[in-house]
This record gives C-alpha cells, sequence and structure tokens, in this order.
C-alpha cells in the first residue's frame, strides 16, 4: 500500500508540470463540450481527438483523454436540468428529477447536485481504482492463454447482453466485429485471409478505421438524414449553481455510497459503461431507496444516483483497460488506441514497464475530477451557449476530423475508403437496429481473442475441455454462460407478463 | 407472406447469404497445417458459422411466429415520436463523402477540404452564406497547420497543378 502511496505522490508531481495540466484543462473542457453537444456522443469526442495526441508523448496524450472521458460523463447534465436536452444517453434520467427540479424553479440547486454527484462518484472510483490496479495486475500475471480467452469472451458477451434490444442483432453484429479483426495476414501461420490481393488489407483493417466510421461518419450521415433539427435553446438568463449544504449531502449519504459503489462495479464490467450505470442506480434508488415514492418529482436521490454512478464507472472501466489490456466500452477502445499508437500495450506488464505514466493518469483522474467539478461550476453559461452552434457546421468538422483521423492511422487513402465503408455499416446498422458496440469491441478483442485461443489449442492439444477445468477460467466461462442466459430469461419473463397482463 | 414478414428477413438473409461467401472464401485459405492442428480458416469459419445459425433462427422466428405489431423486442416498449426523414440530404452527403475521398489525392488536402467545408454545411441546410465562408476558410487553415505543422501528418498535396496551389498555400503558411 506504501508503495501504491508513493508512485501517486510521484503521479501528482508529475500531473503538475505544465504540459500535462495544460492537456488535463484541455481534455476536462473539450469532454464537457462534447457532452453538451447533443450530436456529438462522448465515444465520438474521445475518437476525433486521438489523431491530436499523435505527436504528443503517450502520458499526456493519455492524460487528455481520461480527463476527456471523466468530463463527457458530466457534460451533458446541465443541458438535461435547464433545457431536457441530454447532449448523451448518460443523462436521460436527469430528465426525470434534475428537469422536475429545475422546473419547480430550483434549477441551480438541481445543478449543484449534480456536481456534487459528479465529485464525489468520481473520486470515490479513482479511490478504488488506484487501490485495485496494481493488485489485480499482480493477479493477472498468472494468467495464461485459457484464462485470457475467457476473459475475452466474457467481455465479448457481456457487451451483447447488456446493450440492450435483440440479442440475435447483437450477436451477429459481434461476429461480423470478430470477423472484420481476421482479416490480413494471420497471425499464426501467416495465411493471407479476406485480403482480395489488397495491400492495406493483407495489413488488416484497424480498429480505429472502424471505430471513426461507424462512430463518427455512420451518426453525422444518420442525422444528416433527419436534416440536423437543432432543438432551439431558451434564452441564457440568470443562470448560476448552487451546491448542496454539508448538512443537506450527509442526509443522502446511503444514496451517494450506493451509486457510487454501483456505478465503480458497472464500470469494471466490460460493456457496461456510464449510460448503463446510470439508469441501473436510478432504477435501485427507485425501488431501494428511502423517499423512492417520491423518484421523478424532482428530488436530489434522483439527481445524485446516475450521476454519481456515470462518473464512477469510468474508474471502474479503467481498471480491466489498465490491468488486462481489455477495454470494456467504447472510451476505453480508444484510449487503448492511444497506447497502442504510442507502442505501448496495456496489460499487468505496464505496471512494471510503465509505473510513472500508470500512476500520472491516476493522479490525473483526481485532479480531473476536482478540476471538472470547478469548470462546471464556473462556465456554466458559456457551457450551455455551445448548444447555439448550429449542427451542420459542427457535423461539418466532424466529418473532417474523421478524414484526418481515419489517414492518419497509416496516411494511407485506402483507410478512408474502409472508413467510409464503415460509415456506411453503421448508418445501416443504426437503422436496421444492429448495435454499433459489439461489432466494435468484436473488432478490437478479436485478435486476442483468436491468438488465446489458437494458442489454447495448440498448447492443449485441441482439448477445449480445458476452458472449463482450470479454475479462474472456469469460472469466468460460467460467468459468460450466465451474461448470455439472463438476457433470454428477462425476455421471457416480460413477454409471460405481457401475456398475462393481456 | 405478408410484405412486412419479408422486410423483416431481408437484412437477415443479406448477413446468412454474405456469411455463405465467405465461408467459402475461408475454405480456399492456402496453409499447410499438422495433422490435428486448427488451421486458419477454422476461427472464421467458427464466426461464420455461428453468424448463419444467428440468421437461420431469426428468419425461422419471423416466419413462423412473428407477430403483426411489434416484434418480441419491441414489446412493451413505448415507440417515440419517429424524426422527420431527408432522403435526398442523406444521399447528397454520401456521395459529396465519397467523392471527398476520391479527390483528395488529386486536389490536395487543402482544396479538397475547403470545397468539401463549404458543400457540407449547404447540403446540412445551413444558408449563412459568409458565416459558411469563413468556417471553411478558416477551417481549413487551422488543420492544416495543426495536422501538418504541429502533428506531422503528411496530408495529401494533390497532383499536377493542384499540388503546385497547396505547395503555395503551404508556403503562405510558412509550413514549407
Amino acid at each position: 500500500m506504501l508503495d501504491i502511496l508513493s508512485h501517486l505522490g510521484v503521479g501528482f508531481l508529475n500531473c503538475f508540470q505544465p504540459v500535462n495540466l495544460i492537456f488535463l484543462f484541455v481534455g476536462i473542457v473539450v469532454g464537457l463540450l462534447v457532452g453538451v453537444l447533443p450530436g456529438l456522443t462522448l465515444v465520438m469526442g474521445v475518437i476525433l481527438v486521438l489523431p491530436f495526441t499523435y505527436a504528443m508523448d503517450v502520458t499526456p496524450a493519455i492524460v487528455l483523454l481520461t480527463a476527456m472521458y471523466v468530463s463527457g460523463t458530466y457534460g451533458g447534465a446541465p443541458t438535461s436540468i435547464l433545457f431536457r436536452i441530454p447532449g448523451e444517453p448518460i443523462h436521460v434520467p436527469l430528465l426525470w428529477d434534475g428537469y422536475a427540479m429545475a422546473k419547480q424553479g430550483q434549477a441551480a440547486k438541481a445543478l449543484g447536485w449534480t456536481i456534487c454527484a459528479a465529485l464525489v462518484g468520481g473520486l470515490f472510483s479513482a479511490v478504488i481504482m488506484v487501490t485495485l490496479s496494481e493488485p489485480v495486475a499482480k493477479f493477472a500475471l498468472t494468467f495464461s492463454t485459457p484464462e485470457y480467452f475467457a476473459i475475452v469472451l466474457f467481455g465479448l458477451t457481456s457487451v451483447v447482453s447488456l446493450g440492450g434490444g435483440s440479442l440475435t442483432n447483437a450477436l451477429i453484429s459481434l461476429f461480423f466485429g470478430l470477423l472484420i479483426a481476421t482479416v490480413g495476414v494471420d497471425a499464426t501461420y501467416g495465411t493471407p485471409r479476406f485480403a482480395f490481393g489488397s495491400p492495406i488489407l493483407m495489413d488488416g483493417i484497424e480498429f480505429l478505421t472502424v471505430m471513426v466510421g461507424a462512430y463518427g461518419v455512420g451518426e453525422v450521415l444518420t442525422r444528416l438524414g433527419e436534416g440536423f433539427t437543432t432543438v432551439p435553446v431558451e434564452t441564457v438568463g440568470a443562470m448560476k449553481t448552487r451546491m448542496p449544504s454539508f448538512k443537506e449531502a450527509w442526509g443522502i449519504w446511503m444514496t451517494f455510497a450506493r451509486s457510487s459503489i454501483l456505478g465503480t462495479v458497472i464500470g469494471i464490467v466490460p460493456g457496461a459503461g456510464a449510460t448503463i450505470a446510470s439508469f441501473v442506480t436510478y432504477g435501485v434508488e427507485a425501488q431501494y431507496g428511502k423517499r423512492k415514492e417520491e423518484m421523478g418529482n424532482g428530488i436530489p436521490e434522483g439527481i445524485v444516483a446516475p450521476q454519481a454512478a456515470a462518473t464512477a464507472s469510468v474508474g471502474g472501466a479503467l481498471i480491466p483497460l489498465l490491468t488486462l489490456g481489455i477495454p470494456g466500452s467504447g472510451a476505453t477502445a480508444v484510449i487503448l488506441g492511444a497506447f497502442l499508437l504510442h507502442g505501448i500495450q496495456p496489460g499487468p506488464q505496464i505496471f512494471i514497464t510503465s509505473t510513472a505514466m500508470v500512476y500520472t493518469v491516476f493522479a490525473s483522474m483526481f485532479l480531473g475530477i476536482i478540476l471538472m467539478s470547478v469548470v462546471g461550476y464556473i462556465a456554466i453559461k458559456p457551457l450551455v451557449k455551445i448548444l447555439d452552434f448550429p449542427e451542420s457546421v459542427v457535423s461539418t468538422f466532424i466529418m473532417l476530423l474523421c478524414f484526418i483521423g481515419a489517414f492518419s492511422i497509416r496516411n494511407s487513402i485506402s483507410d478512408l475508403w474502409l472508413m467510409v465503408a464503415f460509415g456506411v455499416v453503421g448508418y445501416v446498422f443504426e437503422k436496421i437496429k444492429f448495435p454499433i458496440a459489439p461489432m466494435v469491441l468484436g473488432t478490437i478483442l478479436g485478435p486476442l481473442a483468436e491468438s488465446s485461443f489458437m494458442t489454447t489449442m495448440i498448447s492443449f492439444q485441441n482439448d477445449w475441455t480445458i476452458f472449463f477445468s482450470r479454475p479462474i477460467s472456469g469460472i469466468v466461462m460460467v460467468l459468460t454462460v450466465i451474461a448470455l442466459i439472463l438476457p433470454l430469461m428477462k425476455k421471457y419473463r416480460k413477454i409471460r407478463h405481457m401475456k398475462k397482463a393481456t | 407472406m405478408p410484405m412486412e414478414k419479408i422486410k423483416r428477413i431481408i437484412p437477415y438473409a443479406v448477413v446468412l447469404l454474405t456469411s455463405v461467401f465467405f465461408w467459402v472464401l475461408a475454405c480456399r485459405f492456402a496453409c499447410e497445417t499438422r495433422s490435428g492442428n486448427l488451421g486458419p480458416d477454422f476461427w472464421p469459419k467458427l464466426l461464420l458459422g455461428l453468424t448463419m445459425v444467428v440468421c437461420l433462427y431469426e428468419i425461422a422466428k419471423i416466419t413462423l411466429f412473428h407477430r403483426d405489431q411489434a416484434s418480441d423486442d419491441d414489446a412493451g416498449e413505448v415507440k417515440a415520436e419517429a424524426p422527420k426523414h431527408y432522403p435526398g440530404l442523406l444521399i447528397i452527403g454520401t456521395l459529396m463523402t465519397v467523392a471527398y475521398v476520391y479527390f483528395v489525392s488529386i486536389l490536395g488536402f487543402i482544396l479538397c477540404t475547403f470545397l468539401y467545408l463549404v458543400l457540407f454545411m449547404i447540403v446540412g441546410r445551413y444558408r449563412k452564406v459568409w458565416v459558411i465562408a469563413v468556417n471553411s476558410v478558416i477551417g481549413t487553415v487551422l488543420f492544416v497547420v495543426i495536422f501538418m505543422k504541429a502533428v506531422y501528418v503528411s496530408l495529401p498535396l494533390g497532383q499536377g497543378p493542384f499540388q503546385q496551389f497547396s505547395l503555395l498555400i503551404l508556403k503562405m503558411l510558412g509550413i514549407r
């Protein structure tokens, strides 16, 4: 523990270096802006900033992206509360109590509760992240390929099962993503697969190209198809934030604690990001909270629960990324991409090889959360004013960033063609209700899934029972099966319930 | 078979047929493996096989148990008000994006980007000409300076006279 604290101390000192501090601030501000703009999702924002990090050192690059990720979970809260415009799906639960509280003339108080919740949830998850990461990484050093395959499989299935919507569509999306990852020269035998003689396809398809296309181009095309209908914003008059008193906050300490813990845990589970954390904790509060009957009528618990959980999920999501090299969400996948672009492979070894960098990122989380709260408190007016930007102008620049992002990965026009193709795929997926996240995570985790599976098969003479007979991989495989069965049971219960009702 | 059923089956049928096509391709991977070892075609075939199974299941479900009003997945969900659709804008925007990718290596990043910014904003139903012009010029210059001078991305310069034009602009910006 003392080791961790001393590393963290060094991390804080590194954080105060001007370059890191500047990028931390930039990340916080850009994250807040991304959270406000309805056409720009958090994942898209992080993807679009990625090309700017190419010429940067790895530490400020990761600090920048992580800061964006943290503040993006708060950015859309003010517009949800004040104008009923959630910048992100994360903030939809804030409409129920936050907007209701604002309508009662307590908008300043509602905004204060949101900042307070983000601060508490974020700091709590940062503490958990620092405390757990190194022990988890040490434990992960004992893992072999069957364990890695089991963990990746669990990550992929939880993305499928937690995504909501149709399970079969999510599975098809996932298999498609995994298949994209097979394009190029096979790592085990050196055989070209689905390359059609194209040199760029021989090198494989970069997951960042898929992400930029499916999330960036696909989303802009979807919104263009809807005519870029920006909602006009009411006048920004006397807009300020009033923080709750300590006594008021202490009065609902249970909500803070419950939501922060749940948010962090949900963040750790691959595929369940800030949005799921936000909805689940609101649901838990509505079911088990002290004032469950009043939920939806503008009470602080309804604001604190989703916001604390959303921000807390960030610290949780960084744990599997840093300790196992497995991203559980779109934003962490981009952060993984930034690591890889700088020649660093996240995983248990990173705590040995890049200790200073890891702890600087940890320290930046603490500073970032505090800075986000301060900026959110002070800059509420200009932040909300961003909504006045015409969507077509913003979207045009998003497209431009997509072009540069995809091109600069390998300096190849072919990647631009691939990006456009995946943009169309993203648009079509959106239209036919196929989720994009499983495809993207399949593309990212595909190589790791295949290599760990093939190596296991070669090492253990094609004995597939090895995945179940080793204790850790066995437990994870059982969790995987549960993750697949749960949504089916939920659906079955829903149908039965509906049949009974009719 | 009712039209609604066919509409719902089409995406799965397309995915199924595509999977069959790729399965055939996977059968042709040229590689010699030791007997008993899994070859490079195993993993893709496993994925394609699973995709086919899922598609067949969904097609069977729609054909045999399809309900008229809503699918099981949508059951109980309140339908939100559907947004307006502008297919014309979408087609033009997509074609413009394809054209950008095609022309960027001929016209160069600077000229192509400027034109794209102007046209995409117009297609996006924005009509303030001065704002479009200023945004496009400043945007192009800013991106060129940031990415070519600070981030060192080698953006396309174009061919022939367009390359000369790009080099002139870069010289004016103090990049070359």
